[in-house]
């Protein structure tokens, strides 16, 4: 049989072993290396500081179009999942709850959804204002 | 006994939930102050003006968030590396990698934080 | 009435690639899919290979996937499945032999890395060694594990790194770092507290899901990591 490559056996994990514990798992590497990445482009931009404002300011300039302010609510959202499921994580490597884990991640998820709603209204309401518009 | 032996792993996993922990208040805090209250377009006078207004607590606040983001973020990248069970030549170069970027951008993010404590000039 | 099982095969010396396989089982009340298995060697295809040995969840011998979850074969009513096709595939991260059977050796290597016996300190006393129920008691989930695999086949990180010494491992290093008779935890612990052992696993669970025996190995690795965490902060090696 051919030897399969480092993909095909993270799909076939992920869906022979298709429950709450591999998605966190997986969405917890995923949105990590996605931090990582952002985290990179961040230093970059905000690293122009050194340079004085003028360099900092056009810098910053081309990351605050509405554009980017919405993409910004995809970013809150990648941060706040991987935050909330390495709570659930810490709360369960300290406590030695691990029969709990499918249910802190529901009711983690709903407060992630929530979360989420509100942010994405905030950030909304900023981008149309600044805009002259409003949501009302 | 000791034909299995390797490096002990504890500290590593012990810092990577200290780190955590300090990043849920550090960054929470961090998204709140630059992002949520945020009025108009970011530039540097505005993040200027507000460290101005309390420039030991956010010396302080960045001198230490800025280290613990990079340690977790290098030692989580570094956990993934791992699963997959590299080569020990392989491991040597992206650990030196790792803690060169990670030491690099730690120095520069604190010399951005202090010319943003600074001011305009 | 009659349920379809539909079989990973793989035949090295034929096949390039493994196919599935259909089979008609006629159902009766109280089929097993170990059962359903035996019927369909014995009636529709004598190649089909699998392994199997107490029928009775007591070998460990019979561990495979069936319908979304690494199951003990003779173990799971098909009934329980609620489905009239029947998925069977063997476990992962291990090479096929042929159709069900899987090469197990990396994972005896992994269990026999920890030292699967009893290692007392103690002079050996006149007769035997005793133990009180409550110290019997500290054992008690851990020396279930009938060595399946199904955990070991579950975990991702097993997936990706052949070298990680697996759930049913730790599991066995709790279990004789917990027994009393044994006198070697600082060095079992050693074994195990490293990103080839507990430092590896990423609590993704699934060998707790799949644990036929209701082990729950991630609890076991908890609790390892908590010991030895414990052991370096007080300067036990
Ligand atoms: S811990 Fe459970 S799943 Fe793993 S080998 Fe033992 S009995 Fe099987
Ligand atoms: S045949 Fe022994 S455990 Fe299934």
């Amino acid at each position: 049989m051919r030897k399969k490559n480092q993909l095909v056996k993270l799909y076939d994990d992920f869906t022979l072993n298709f429950n709450t514990g591999t998605i966190a798992w997986l969405l917890h590497r995923v949105t990590g290396v996605l931090l990582l990445v952002y985290f990179l482009m961040h230093a970059f931009v905000i690293g122009s500081a050194v340079h004085g404002h003028v360099n900092f300011d056009t810098a910053l300039a081309k990351v605050q179009t509405p554009f980017f302010h919405i993409l910004e609510i995809g970013l809150i959202g990648v941060i706040f999942f991987h935050l909330i499921n390495g709570v659930r994580l810490l709360i369960i490597d300290l406590t030695g709850l691990s029969k709990a884990h499918k249910v802190l991640f529901w009711i983690f998820m709903a407060a992630l959804v929530v979360f989420m709603a509100y942010t994405a209204r905030m950030i909304l309401t900023n981008v149309l204002s600044e805009a002259g518009g409003s949501l009302k | 006994m000791s034909a299995h032996v390797k490096a002990r792993g504890e500290f590593l996993w012990f810092f990577q939930r200290v780190t955590a922990l300090l990043l849920v208040y550090f960054l929470g805090m961090h998204i709140v102050i630059l992002h949520f209250i945020r009025k108009g377009t970011i530039t540097f006078a505005s993040v200027a003006e507000k460290f101005a207004a309390n420039p030991v607590f956010y010396k302080v606040f960045y001198f230490i968030f800025i280290p613990a983001l990079l340690f977790h973020a290098f030692n989580g990248a570094w956990s993934v590396f791992v699963d997959y069970n590299p080569p020990e030549k392989a491991r040597k170069i992206t650990g030196a990698v790792f803690w060169v970027i990670g030491i690099s951008l730690t120095v520069l993010g604190i010399i951005a934080v202090n010319s943003l404590l600074g001011g305009v000039k | 009435m009659e349920k379809t099982f539909r079989i990973l095969r793989y035949d090295p010396e034929k096949d390039q690639e493994a196919h599935f396989q259909d089979y008609k089982v006629p159902y009766e009340k109280g089929l097993t899919v170990l059962e359903g298995l035996y019927y369909i060697l014995e009636n529709l295809d004598a190649t089909l290979a699998f392994r199997s040995s107490c029928r009775a969840a007591i070998c460990g011998s019979c561990a495979m996937h069936i319908n979304g979850q690494y199951r003990l074969a003779c173990r799971t009513q098909v009934s329980a499945l609620n489905s009239d096709l029947i998925t069977v595939r063997p476990l992962s991260h291990l090479t096929i032999l042929k159709d069900l059977v899987v090469d197990l050796k990396p994972f005896f290597d992994n269990y026999k890395k920890i030292e699967p016996y009893l290692q007392p300190e103690k002079a050996e006393p006149a007769k035997e060694f005793t133990q009180s129920e409550k110290e019997r008691g500290k054992i008690d989930k851990l020396v279930d594990c009938i060595l399946c695999a199904a955990c070991y086949g579950s975990c991702p990180v097993a997936s990706t790194n052949p070298k990680y010494l697996g759930p049913q491992a730790l599991v066995a290093a709790l279990r004789f770092i917990n027994d009393s008779r044994d006198g070697k935890t600082q060095e079992r612990l050693a074994i195990v507290a490293n990103d080839e052992g507990i430092f590896r696993c990423h609590t993704i669970f699934n060998c707790q899901q799949v644990c036929p025996k209701d082990i729950d190995p991630t609890n076991a690795i908890l609790k390892l990591r908590g010991k030895s965490f414990m052991s370096k902060l007080t300067g036990k090696i």
